[in-house]
């Protein structure tokens, strides 16, 4: 069996990759560890929130010229990551989950410390904030929990929020929603997480035909006429979100969802669209295996082995390496070297450990780890022993070049890469046809 | 300004102030701990814990070694819950001289400290992570200790009896009239509140910092601080404490501890103006790793969690430049016999294991100042949370108990309620409950999610405080309705740095990738607003429960 093209890494930037060569008619896979960062994230797809200097970006599109060379974006350039977006989110729709941004411009996202994140592109069910009057039209806020909730906090958000311009007149009510109103029957409501809250509300209280009245009943008694009414991101693990429409129907309030402490929900939706459109563009997804081993043969990778199978390698004529960062274990380190464990490609690093990092752990501009990574030529193809190979790609977080969280552009870097890499290798099948017959017959 | 009256007024909330608030307020004083940051956050809460039996001292300091056996049994008893009866070994690896064995057991018995020649089978049997290239080991009653609940139950038990805490508040100056000592002026640390105490004697039991009480009063007492670092294992790689049969050098005490094991101790004389920037250098960590895996061998393969360092109140005896050789003795002065200026009494030198001692020396000058003459008991009364009384908690489940248990004693009892919410576990690594928060936010005075840390070990897991100090943040700010919680948790964050950063690599490194993602980008943590660019606040209403009769 040999693929056209073998992804390995099932987050973001592999999926898009992946989607977008499936649905091109080519033979794809993915290898993914298990779940990706995406559990972690907010659900919203950040393309540029700050500039180097960390002063707030409002034209993220318009930023792109201005970046470092070895820049992601700058390898792909501005016309590729505005298609990649469109077709990401063109993707999304398909899968029901729809998503807003405001044209070219970056709007707020009210994180669950009340803190406003720029960003691009939101889910249905939050309140995009505008970034230079963030409170405007806001005087009365609500921030409802649900059944002692552990991994959402309206005190804190709401400490953090009444900090922000604008929003120090602006008059909040906290409440906690009790379990029994949600008619929740479980060992102990206060340890759920987000997706088992959502299912054990889906069970107890939705599945009856007054679920959703006792709930939006609840939210406007405890919201008090309140302009915007913040709730955490627990009500439905569905993608396209339909409960949040109905409560705001019902109760005539502005609601905003906020992602929560991981696992979060909004998050977990994008992988899960991701993976249905996969399947449904006739990809293999194999999950709970890693890569350990690749074989090349001067300037191509031929196969790799994984934890599994070790003893059977697996073909393809194009790879896709999109493993993520140090935490999704694309990247890792010992004492005195920053790596990349699975095919042991060239990664910008220094020997010296104290330069990994900044003195400062919230202010992470100088956290090199963050921005460390696989080192690509401009077409995204990464060096082994000096040598460049001409069939293998890397996507996403494993790049060199960029800090994800300083910048908030981990989402437009994921996609926008994933894509281009994609395209990369939809176009050298097309110029090599028989190659690609080959692959076939081998099968 | 405000002004406060009472009998004695002490200088600093680490285990030895603690002690001598306790001291005091049993003996029927009126009595005043005064700490400038939170308790046990100097060199009490820096060392390796470990309760020596004196083994450690036998053959070069005897006297030490002594007070260390006596203080090692009266702990035992009257601090049971923060104490692990570990047992510790002495072992003889083939670099140590064997010979040394002897020695070593003969100085044990002059100290009375019980010792038990073991085989090298013999220790591997009872310790079978130690070294097996072993030649030879010693069985002393060492054990491990908890800094933190140890100076957190003196307080309790001390405010029990009447005496109070009055921490983040600074001293900024003793009151001196006609030449004596009678008082202090302070500052309340978070509000800028200046406070003046009264007191007829002043304990000066600020450690390192005493050096700088006694400057108010321009006395002289020359510290010689010495740092030590220490390196956190990730999980507990040894059950008993373990030593080098050998005279005392750098990283040669693997002591376990709850969850963990740590591998201590570097020793580095440092200048006095250096005692606030004090850091774990790579090349401690190094001779850390390389001395640890003498000791357990296991330990190359294992995740090196944190490093840390504190500074010994050393006390200058002779002129040793590496501040190992110098006493470690307990230094007693009281400054009206040494330098006629009555009110003022210096305790220092010593170590955590003599807290109580030194407490009780103290507070014996004290006391005989004026003219009391209760005897101390502080020996004999058990500490709350010691007295071995039952816990009846049906509710939760034997992990969650047993946390409980093992770090409150029978005062778990006041929150292992019948009560979900209250019982819901907040710090997962640890098992720590919404319950023990609440309860460690009211009677055991922390006030935010660093000083919580101290009282319940949330955040101190291998995780390092990726989910609970958001949540423990909220439980906080629930309570004290006050931006302090949200600002706390900037500061947990990097005080958690602190000692992540010099062992980042491999899993802490993956750790702190996920961290760094999850508080500034999930949670924009740094894109908050800090709290004086803002104005008042105007949060109408705490956390409402809606009841099911409201919404019907």
């Amino acid at each position: 069996m040999k693929y056209d093209v073998m992804v390995i890494g099932g987050g973001l930037a592999g999926l898009t990759c992946a989607i977008r060569c499936a649905e091109a008619g080519l033979k794809s896979v993915v290898i993914s560890a298990g779940e990706s960062a995406l559990a972690f994230a907010s659900g919203a797809i950040d393309v540029l929130g700050f500039d180097q200097d960390s002063r707030p970006v409002e034209k993220p599109f318009a930023h792109i010229d201005q970046l470092p060379a070895e820049h992601p974006y700058r390898k792909l350039g501005t016309e590729a990551l505005h298609q990649s977006l469109d077709f990401f989110r063109a993707q999304m729709a398909a899968a029901g989950l729809h998503m807003h941004s405001h044209k070219q411009l970056n709007h707020g996202r009210l994180t669950a410390l009340g803190a406003i994140r720029p960003t691009w592109l939101s889910q249905k069910g939050t309140h995009a904030l505008p970034l230079a009057a963030p409170a405007e039209g806001i005087r009365r806020v609500a921030v409802v929990n649900l059944a002692g909730f552990r991994d959402f906090q309206p005190t804190l958000l709401a400490a953090g929020l009444s900090r922000q311009p604008g929003f120090a007149d602006v008059t909040f009510t906290l409440a906690d929603i009790k379990a029994e109103t949600l008619n929740i029957n479980t060992r102990n409501p206060c340890e759920l997480r987000a997706p088992e809250l959502a299912r054990t509300l889906r069970r107890d209280l939705f599945s009856q035909p007054n679920g959703l009245h006792i709930l939006s009943s609840a939210l406007q008694k405890a919201a008090h006429n309140a302009d915007l009414l913040v709730i955490p991101s627990v009500l439905s693990e569905e993608n396209d979100n339909d409960i949040i429409t109905q409560l705001a129907r019902l109760t005539g309030l502005n609601i905003c969802e906020v992602a929560t402490l991981p696992p979060s929900l909004p998050g977990m939706r994008i992988a899960a669209a991701l993976k249905q459109r996969f399947r449904q563009a006739g990809g293999l997804f194999l999950e709970g295996d890693q890569v350990i081993d690749g074989q090349f043969e001067q300037d191509r990778l031929l196969s790799i082995t994984t934890q599994l199978n070790p003893d059977m390698p697996l073909l393809a004529s194009h790879f896709v390496l999109a493993t993520g960062s140090f935490f999704s274990q694309g990247l890792a380190s010992d004492h005195y070297h920053l790596s990349e464990p699975a095919l042991g490609l060239t990664v910008s690093s220094t020997d010296n450990r104290e330069q990994w990092s900044g003195e400062r752990f919230l202010d992470g501009g100088q956290h090199r780890f963050s921005r460390a990574g696989v080192i690509t030529d401009p077409g995204l193809n990464p060096y082994r022993h000096g040598e460049k190979i001409h069939n293998l790609y890397c996507a996403g977080a494993v790049l060199d070049g960029f800090n994800p969280v300083q910048e908030a552009s981990a989402g437009g870097v994921a996609i926008g890469t994933g894509w281009f890499v994609a395209e990369r290798i939809i176009n050298a099948m097309a110029r090599a046809p028989e190659r690609h017959l080959q692959g076939q017959e081998v099968c | 300004m405000r002004q406060i009256e009472t009998d004695v007024v002490i200088i600093g909330g680490g285990a030895t102030g603690a002690g001598v608030l306790r001291d005091c307020a049993q003996r029927g004083m009126r009595a005043i701990l005064v700490e400038r940051d939170d308790i046990a956050n100097g060199t009490t809460g820096r060392n390796h814990g470990l309760l020596h039996s004196g083994a450690r001292y036998a053959v070069t300091d005897p006297h030490s070694a002594v007070e260390c056996i006596q203080e090692n049994r009266i702990l035992k008893k009257v601090a049971s819950h923060c104490i692990e009866d570990t047992g510790g070994l002495f072992i003889t690896l083939p670099e140590d001289d064997l010979r040394f064995q002897q020695t070593f057991v003969d100085a044990c018995r002059t100290a009375d400290i019980e010792t038990q020649i073991l085989t090298p089978n013999e220790a591997l049997r009872l310790e079978p992570n130690v070294n097996p290239k072993l030649l030879g080991a010693v069985r002393v009653p060492d054990g491990t200790v908890d800094p933190f609940r140890l100076t957190a139950s003196n307080i309790l038990d001390a405010e029990e009896y009447g005496g109070r805490l009055m921490n983040y508040t600074r001293v900024t100056g003793l009151i001196i009239n006609q030449g004596r000592v009678c008082g202090v002026n302070c500052v309340r640390v978070r509000t800028g509140e200046k406070i003046a105490i009264h007191a007829q004697q002043v304990v000066n039991a600020a450690g390192i910092w005493g050096q700088q009480i006694c400057e108010y009063a321009d006395l002289s007492i020359r510290m010689f601080p010495a740092k030590g670092s220490l390196l956190i294992v990730d999980y507990r790689v040894n059950g008993m404490v373990i030593n080098r049969c050998r005279k005392p050098a750098d990283a040669d005490i693997l002591v376990p501890g709850d969850t963990i094991s740590l591998i201590g101790t570097t020793s580095e004389k440092i200048p006095y103006g250096d005692i606030e920037h004090i850091r774990v250098t790579p090349n401690e960590v190094e001779t850390l790793l390389a001395e640890g895996e003498k000791l357990c061998p296991v330990m190359t393969k294992t995740r090196i969690l944190r490093a840390y360092c504190g500074v010994r109140p050393l006390v200058s005896l002779d002129d040793d430049p590496s501040g190992r050789n110098i006493s470690r003795g307990i230094v007693l002065v009281d400054h009206g016999d040494r330098d006629g200026l009555p009110g003022l009494i210096t305790i220092t030198g010593g170590k955590l294991m003599t807290y109580r001692l030194m407490a009780e020396m103290a507070t014996d000058v004290v006391a005989k100042n004026l003219g009391n003459t209760q005897p101390c008991t502080t020996g004999v009364r058990p500490l709350p949370g010691a007295s071995h009384h039952d816990v009846y908690a049906p509710q939760v489940s034997i992990p969650v108990y047993g946390s409980a248990r093992y770090r409150h004693g029978e005062r778990a009892a006041r929150f292992l309620a019948d009560d979900k919410k209250q019982n819901a576990v907040i710090c997962e690594c640890e098992m720590v409950t919404r319950g023990e928060i609440e309860y460690a936010v009211h009677n055991l005075n922390a006030t935010d999610l660093v000083d919580l840390r101290r009282r319940t070990r949330v955040g101190m897991g291998p995780c390092q405080g990726e989910l609970c100090a958001c949540r423990a943040a909220g439980i906080v700010s629930e309570i004290t309705g006050d931006d302090n919680a949200l600002n706390s948790i900037g500061e947990f964050m990097q005080e958690r740095w602190k000692g992540i950063r010099p062992v980042l690599w491999g899993d802490a490194l993956r750790e702190a990738d996920l961290n760094y993602w999850l508080y500034n980008n999930l949670l924009g943590y740094q894109q908050l607003p800090s709290t004086d660019e803002a104005a008042d606040k105007n949060i109408r209403s705490l956390v409402v429960d809606i009841t099911d009769r409201e919404t019907a």
